[in-house]
């Protein structure tokens, strides 16, 4: 079977004009949509096996002259991306009015590329793509949520779950060390600022986007795909395509939601009770361990004196203190910390969409906001969007349009994870403190509390921020592009882009006297203005030929310039008059003051040719010439060629007589990428400026390489899509190996030469893995049920470093034959029961494992191993999507399996009594007495027995999550009809609603914010990270 | 066709022409310049030099850690770190290991600063006359104390009278311009370090002023001698020490201040100052704020044992203060802000290093050691010591309380082969190791006695 589909009416026009007409039978018709019977204008209408064909104007009509033998024995094909295409016999009829069903297959879609667009079918390179469909089903507020689970190969992890915070984002595997692994995304054919302007924890500048003006998300992941975008391509390239407005009717969408979060989960900590007797044990086995064990420095004379005195120093010193004058002997005061960290979370999204237009100009405006309370005490966010698309044909040759974005989002944030004051620290207050200063009367007896604070605790009281702090984010965007394009020849088009990416950011920050940073200052204030100003221009040919009936040829060719600056400015200042001035004008002491400036460009040269032979042997070739600012003189310039080839096998004759298999598509790819994620000037020689005493002075502060070049990625990606049973079961296997070499590595140099390290490229490492998507339309009728899966294996290996080690985050490493970022330190064996030490394997001191080099209860006589993996063995996903009648269900669970968490905090947290931070239940299950069989040592209070870093606190991240269900009900027509609408649809989501996972902190999807997100090897961490929120929300979508 | 050849050659051409050249991607850094530029006229070198003295400032340096790491070491029973910030924590515990990242810090830290004192050092042909005496006074003079606090922390200590052949630290006496196989040295031993410090510090006391002329807190002859004292003590030549602080002394350039408290909190050096690092609100960090103050972390709980060191009247008992927030007792001398000066050496001690200098000698050079020591008493309103009751352990006992809290202690009990509780003055726990991250990525780099990595 030969099937044509053909990208733009245009074309089909062309060469309906070029085959010419000779004979006079005309049939006519009305296109209209299945689902509500609107005229449906740009249908393709062809005649099977010519070229002869038109496409249906505005109101659905088509008109096509046939010859006497076409006119009787001819079939007409129907086509149109997103609509099932239909085949009729036009047996004599000289009207076929024809009912097109939306596609609910993806095999027919047009998929954005770089610089143009490819039919899935015809694609020889591995593009994910997320449909408009797939985001309308699943309202989502953020960007990432749209992709997770449903992008076969794409892990998605977000650090914490404070609102519009940092994530990670892994095409296939983490492809570098230094340089940064997330991907380049595109929005409308213009490379877009996504790095995190933030002087305090990383945040995600895609939360700007309004997810209701994206038409499809498609992410490039093999060289194929990728190669187009070069340098920049080896992580993967997210491609964002907004909506436009189409000829007809003006339409309106309106759509509400709101709902209300909680924490996904809470992690269990003593109450006042077991605190108390916990930590007399502690203090009482500290002091005997002194006495007996440690040379008796305090001049203890029995045992039992050592202990009571233990237990008497934490009474006296610690219990009185903290209680703060209540009656913790009687246990009067029993806080729950946690409780206090958050709060009730809920959203409010609005949206009005209206599209529309004449055959000459469409236009597509939209306007929302969105408003957030987090689920972290304190934290909100909101967001206003606007949008304008439009797009004009000024004449047949020439068609101009512009899309402009703005949005203004507001963030209240929190403390970085680390911070005494970020929320979730609270539930290391022992419980018996007071949260709220306690009120004695005068026979001292507690009355209640006031509204204040209790500032006398263990840690710094983070109610103190909540009140005294304003931490406010304030980041306007304006994304834009004009185009124009004008036909040179039918078949030839030039286009021209202009993209403007301004964001404008800024942080402002007050802390009042009641807090620990304005308390000894009178106040302190700060500000920070980031302003990056992106510009791009594409400029390319796109030619379009068809030779006979067996060649077809795609091919582009152009050029892109992108230059970015940014321009930030600082001040700090202190002593305000009162509280109620909270900006630095009023600042009697101007603190600091900073501007700076940076800038990088990049020139490109690309080409691009697509051949189909026969319309089932295909071949692609790219290739992409980067210069970029960022690298050395020597190697300023990089070269990115890929080549593809597919073969569908469906269209050969000998597989046309099978018809359980409707489709069927092998296809290879080879190419280079590269990644320049690195900072602006990392080849030079440099000394920058810095004072003493009020006197500036300069310092070297880096070492030149002039050779440093791109890093580089050579991907092979082998696949096979196919079709089964009319289309009823699709999917696609890919197995690919990615290798990335003269890595960009920062190499640890010996500190004695005054640099600790320097930008080289050195070393190798791979990815390599298989990806399974399997879609089926299990029932049809008015049942239906449609499932999509995705499971992604990858397997990270660094290959070569050059004897390299280089450390991140608590325990992360990237070493020679293991996984980037494996935890590397001493490995946990449990408790000694005859006396309760922390016990550790010793292994080899090469770094290699040996258990049977026996435990040492001395940490620094271990060795360090690797002690756990924090990349995911396989990720994925789960979609059912079921239809009846007016309902729609549709059930997301998303799973990642096989990393390790290491969890910074648990040394505080779970550390046997080390100090007085209020401790995880699992501890009153620590060692008493011999013989004694438990994996916590000894309570001992100062003595650190077994809460040094070590495996003990790495615990298995995986988890499969029901992240979202919708249950919709859509009106029905004759309602609709009765209303005047064109739509309305109500439903109910959750988000996050189990969570099935051994992890034993508080939400496994985690990387704590304490570490830069930019850094490859800050991965599996958690530390006082507040867990993701489950939401549940109730919404409307109504069509006018 | 031939009208697509010719479309498609003018677009080309209009693409290519509307770039033109890669001149696009020349940008140029803004807070940064080329290396090449720096080192090529005076006025640089000088500002380079500036950078040093930031570069020793820093909180891992005499901001506050070469105080604090020696301070913690010799820590017993007087007081204690009760912070749950781990680095330090080690060090107070003495279960430092080789990754501890504040020594790491502290080691990187220095070298950074002797790399830029020998880029000064390296341009001193651009200079001329008395200012090149000057700058190459200052450069010698900061990396003489440097490498003086590096060896006294990273090697085992210099024991007088004998070869000092045990490995000291790494000596870097040339810029680095580029980083090969030759960067990967090896630790010269302590008695080549001190050779070397020694050699700096007199090439900077014979180089610079008695008073610094551009700035009063820049180093100066005095300062040179003041360090130099410091040396000679730290190797048992009496002598040496003894003249270099009396000449500190006998300048007349510095004057004790009338209180205690005086000398301490201060954001301009007091008259007592010979030498301290400058902070303000616009730069440099006092990191012994961070950690003593109750207006910040407030770590270091201090015990009564050593409040029971003190005499009853002992005006330098009311330096120390409860911290409202747990009651704990505290240092009072690190309590002006994050923006306050760190004194890092007080006349006070060069009068308590030539009364020990001449009890140890018999000999009276400046003044006797009796009314050395009381200078010191009379001031914190203690009796004055009658001869009789002058003996070494007077001095020492007075060396500690005066000196208490200021980076001291440690060395001082190594030199006089005192004790740390339990452990002896040459414990291997009582040196710090090298960091892991140097023998990481110097093969030629060897560990100290007890930590993990290739011994020496």
């Amino acid at each position: 079977m030969y099937k044509i589909i053909k990208i733009s009416s245009l074309v089909m026009m062309l060469l309906f004009i070029t085959t010419g007409l000779t004979q006079a039978q005309t049939v006519s018709g009305v296109v209209v949509s299945a689902d509500d019977n609107d005229a449906l204008p740009g249908i393709t209408v062809l005649l099977q096996g010519t070229n002869k064909g038109t496409s249906t104007n505005l109101d659905g009509e088509y008109e096509l002259e046939l010859s006497t033998n076409e006119f009787q024995n001819g079939i007409l094909i129907f086509s149109a991306i997103g609509f099932v295409r239909q085949e009729i016999a036009v047996d004599g009829q000289s009207s076929i009015n024809v009912e097109l069903v939306t596609d609910t297959q993806l095999l027919d879609d047009v998929v954005v590329v770089g610089y143009g667009a490819i039919v899935r079918e015809e694609m020889t390179g591995n593009v994910a793509s997320i449909s408009s469909r797939q985001i309308e089903e699943v309202p989502v507020n953020s960007f990432e949520s749209a992709i997770q689970g449903q992008a076969s190969g794409v892990f998605i992890q977000k650090s914490n779950g404070k609102l519009g915070q940092g994530i990670n984002i892994r095409v296939r595997g983490t492809s570098s060390v230094s340089a940064s692994s997330q991907p380049l995304y595109v929005i409308d054919g213009i490379p877009t600022t996504s790095e995190s302007q933030s002087q305090i924890a990383d945040t995600n500048p895609l939360s700007d986007l309004d997810m209701d003006n994206i038409e499809s998300i498609e992410i490039l992941k093999d060289a194929a795909a990728a190669a187009i975008y070069g340098s920049r391509g080896a992580n993967g390239v997210i491609l964002v395509t907004t909506k436009r407005g189409q000829a007809g009717d003006t339409r309106i969408n309106v759509s509400l939601d709101r709902g209300v979060s909680a924490p996904t989960n809470r992690v269990e900590f003593m109450n006042a009770d077991e605190y108390i007797t916990f930590f007399q044990d502690a203090a009482g086995r500290g002091d005997l361990y002194s006495y007996e064990r440690d040379g008796n420095p305090y001049g203890y004379s029995s045992a039992a004196e050592a202990y009571d005195e233990g237990v008497a120093y934490a009474e006296d010193v610690y219990f009185n203190f903290l209680a703060q004058g209540t009656d913790w002997e009687s246990r009067q005061v029993d806080s729950n910390w946690q409780d206090e960290a958050y709060q009730d979370g809920s959203n409010t999204d609005f949206g009005v969409q209206v599209s529309g237009g004449t055959d000459k100009t469409q236009f597509f405006v939209s306007g929302s906001f969105t408003d957030q309370d987090g689920i972290v005490r304190a934290n909100t966010f909101n967001r206003l969007n606007g949008r304008l698309n439009l797009d004009h044909t000024a004449s047949e040759k020439f068609k101009v349009g512009m899309n402009l974005a703005l949005s203004r989002t507001e963030n209240i944030r929190v403390s970085n994870d680390n911070a005494f004051a970020t929320p979730l620290q609270a539930v290391a207050q022992p419980p018996i403190s007071p949260i709220y200063t306690p009120e004695f009367d005068t026979n001292g007896d507690l009355t209640g509390y006031s509204d204040v604070p209790n500032e006398n605790t263990l840690y710094y009281n983070f109610l103190r921020h909540v009140r005294g702090v304003d931490n406010n984010q304030t980041v306007f965007r304006n994304l834009g592009n004009l185009y124009a394009s004008y036909s040179i020849m039918p078949n030839l088009e030039f286009r021209s882009e202009l993209g403007l990416d301004l964001l404008f950011q800024n942080e402002d920050y007050y802390a009042d006297r009641n807090t620990d940073v304005g308390e000894n200052t009178n106040g302190y204030g700060d500000s920070q203005w980031v302003n990056v100003i992106n510009y791009t221009t594409n400029n390319y040919l796109t030619w379009n030929a068809q030779f006979g009936a067996d060649h077809s040829l795609t091919t582009v060719g152009g050029m892109s310039f992108q230059s970015s600056d940014r321009l930030l400015t600082f001040v700090s200042g202190t002593n305000f008059p009162t509280d109620s001035f909270t900006k630095l004008a009023s600042a009697a002491e101007i603190t600091n003051g900073s501007t700076s400036q940076t800038t990088f460009t990049f020139l490109s040269y690309f080409a691009r040719s697509n051949y189909v032979f026969k319309g089932r042997y295909l071949f692609s070739g790219s290739a992409r010439v980067d210069g970029s600012s960022r690298f050395g003189e020597n190697s300023r310039y990089g070269f990115f060629p890929s080549l593809s080839a597919g073969w569908i096998l469906t269209r050969e004759d000998f597989l046309q007589d099978i018809d359980l298999l409707s489709f069927l598509k092998f296809r290879a790819s080879y190419g280079l990428t590269g990644n320049a994620n690195v900072g602006n000037f990392p080849s030079r020689s440099l000394y920058e400026g810095t004072g003493y005493a009020g006197t500036s002075g300069l310092i070297p502060s880096q070492t030149p390489n002039p050779d440093l070049k791109w890093e580089r990625t050579t991907q092979y990606n082998f696949g096979l899509d196919f079709a089964l049973f009319d289309d009823r079961i699709s999917g696609e296997v890919d197995y690919y190996i990615k290798n990335t070499d003269d890595l960009l590595l920062n190499v640890n140099v010996p500190a004695t030469t005054g640099y600790t390290s320097q930008l080289r490229n050195v070393g190798e490492l791979e990815n390599k893995g298989f990806e399974f998507v399997l879609n089926s339309l299990n029932l049809v009728g008015d049942f239906q049920w449609r499932t999509s899966f995705n499971i992604a294996f990858n397997q990270n290996n660094i290959t070569n470093l050059d004897g390299q080690v280089i450390e991140g985050g608590f325990l992360n490493r990237a070493i020679e034959g293991e996984a980037i970022g494996v935890m590397f330190g001493k490995e946990y064996a449990g408790v000694d029961p005859d006396n309760g030490d922390a016990l550790y394997y010793v292994h080899n001191s090469d770094g290699t494992k040996d258990r049977s080099a026996g435990t040492t209860n001395i940490y620094s006589s271990a060795n360090d191993v690797v002690i756990g993996n924090p990349n995911p063995d396989f990720i994925g996903g789960i979609n059912n999507q079921f239809n009846y009648k007016n309902f729609d269900l549709g059930v997301l669970l998303q799973f990642v399996s096989g990393n390790d968490i290491y969890n910074g905090g648990g040394r505080y947290q779970s550390a046997n009594g080390d100090f007085f931070d209020n401790q995880t239940r699992d501890q009153l299950n620590s060692w008493k007495n011999p013989g004694d069989i438990t994996d916590i040592p000894e309570a001992r209070l100062f003595y650190g027995n077994g809460s040094n870093p070590s495996s003990r606190y790495i615990s298995d991240g995986s988890y499969l999550r029901l992240k979202n269900v919708v249950l919709g009900y859509s009106l029905p027509q004759d309602m609709l009809t009765k209303l005047n609408l064109r739509q309305v649809r109500l439903y109910a989501t959750g988000v996050n609603l189990l969570t099935f996972t051994n992890y034993n902190g508080w939400d496994p999807e985690v990387n704590t914010d304490l570490y830069d997100l930019s850094n490859n090897l800050n991965i599996g961490n958690d530390f006082y990270s507040a867990p993701q929120a489950r939401t549940i929300s109730f919404g409307v979508n109504i069509g006018f | 066709m031939k009208n697509l050849l010719k479309y498609f050659s003018l677009a080309l051409v209009g693409i290519v022409t509307f770039q033109g050249c890669d001149s696009l991607l020349d940008t140029e850094p803004k807070q940064s310049i080329d290396s090449e530029q720096v080192l090529t006229n005076p006025e640089n070198v000088k500002s380079v030099l500036i950078g040093a003295y930031d570069a020793i400032g820093d909180s891992d340096l005499f901001g506050g850690w070469y105080l604090m790491t020696s301070d913690f070491l010799a820590a017993n029973n007087e007081f204690s770190f009760t912070g749950t910030f781990f680095p330090p924590r080690q060090i107070w515990l003495k279960q430092q290991e080789y990754d501890n990242t504040q020594l790491t810090d502290t080691w990187n830290d220095s070298y950074n600063a002797i790399n830029i004192t020998n880029s000064v050092i390296s341009a001193l042909d651009l200079l001329e006359g008395s200012e090149k005496d000057r700058v190459e006074g200052e450069a010698k003079f900061i990396r003489g104390v440097v490498y003086f606090e590096l060896v006294k922390l990273f090697a085992h200590t210099y024991e007088t009278g004998q070869t000092n052949s045990q490995p000291g630290v790494p000596l870097v006496l040339t810029p680095t311009t580029t980083i090969d196989e030759e960067s990967n040295v090896s630790r010269a031993t302590v008695e080549q370090v001190y050779t070397q410090i020694i050699g700096d510090l007199t090439d900077a006391k014979d180089l610079l002023d008695d008073i610094n002329p551009i700035r009063s807190y820049y180093a100066n002859s005095m300062v040179a001698s003041a360090v130099l004292s410091r040396v000679y003590l730290q190797q048992g030549e009496y002598e040496a020490a003894r003249d270099e602080a009396s000449r500190v002394i006998e300048s007349g350039n510095y004057g004790l201040e009338g209180t205690y408290a005086e000398a301490f909190n201060n954001t301009e050096n007091s008259g007592e100052d010979v030498f301290s690092m400058q902070n303000s609100s616009q730069d440099g960090v006092n990191s012994m704020f961070t950690f003593y103050s109750a207006d910040s972390r407030g770590d270091v709980d201090i015990e009564q044992a050593h409040l029971d060191e003190y005499e009853a009247l002992d005006d330098r008992l009311n330096l120390f203060y409860s911290d409202p927030a747990d009651g704990a007792i505290r240092s009072g001398k690190w309590n002006d802000g994050t923006n306050g000066n760190v004194n890092i050496i007080r006349l006070a001690e060069m009068y308590l290093t030539r009364a020990e200098g001449n009890f140890r000698l018999g000999e009276d050079v400046g003044d006797t050691p009796l009314n050395d020591i009381n200078e010191i008493r009379d001031r914190v309103n203690l009796p004055l010591l009658l001869e009789i009751e002058l003996d070494l352990d007077a001095i020492l006992n007075e060396r500690k309380l005066e000196l208490m809290f200021e980076g001291n202690l440690l060395h001082d009990i190594k030199r006089t082969q005192r004790s740390v509780g339990a452990r002896a003055y040459d414990d291997d726990k009582l040196v710090l190791p090298i960091p892991r991250r140097e023998l990481d990525s110097n093969p030629n780099i060897c560990q100290n006695p007890s930590y993990q990595g290739t011994a020496c």
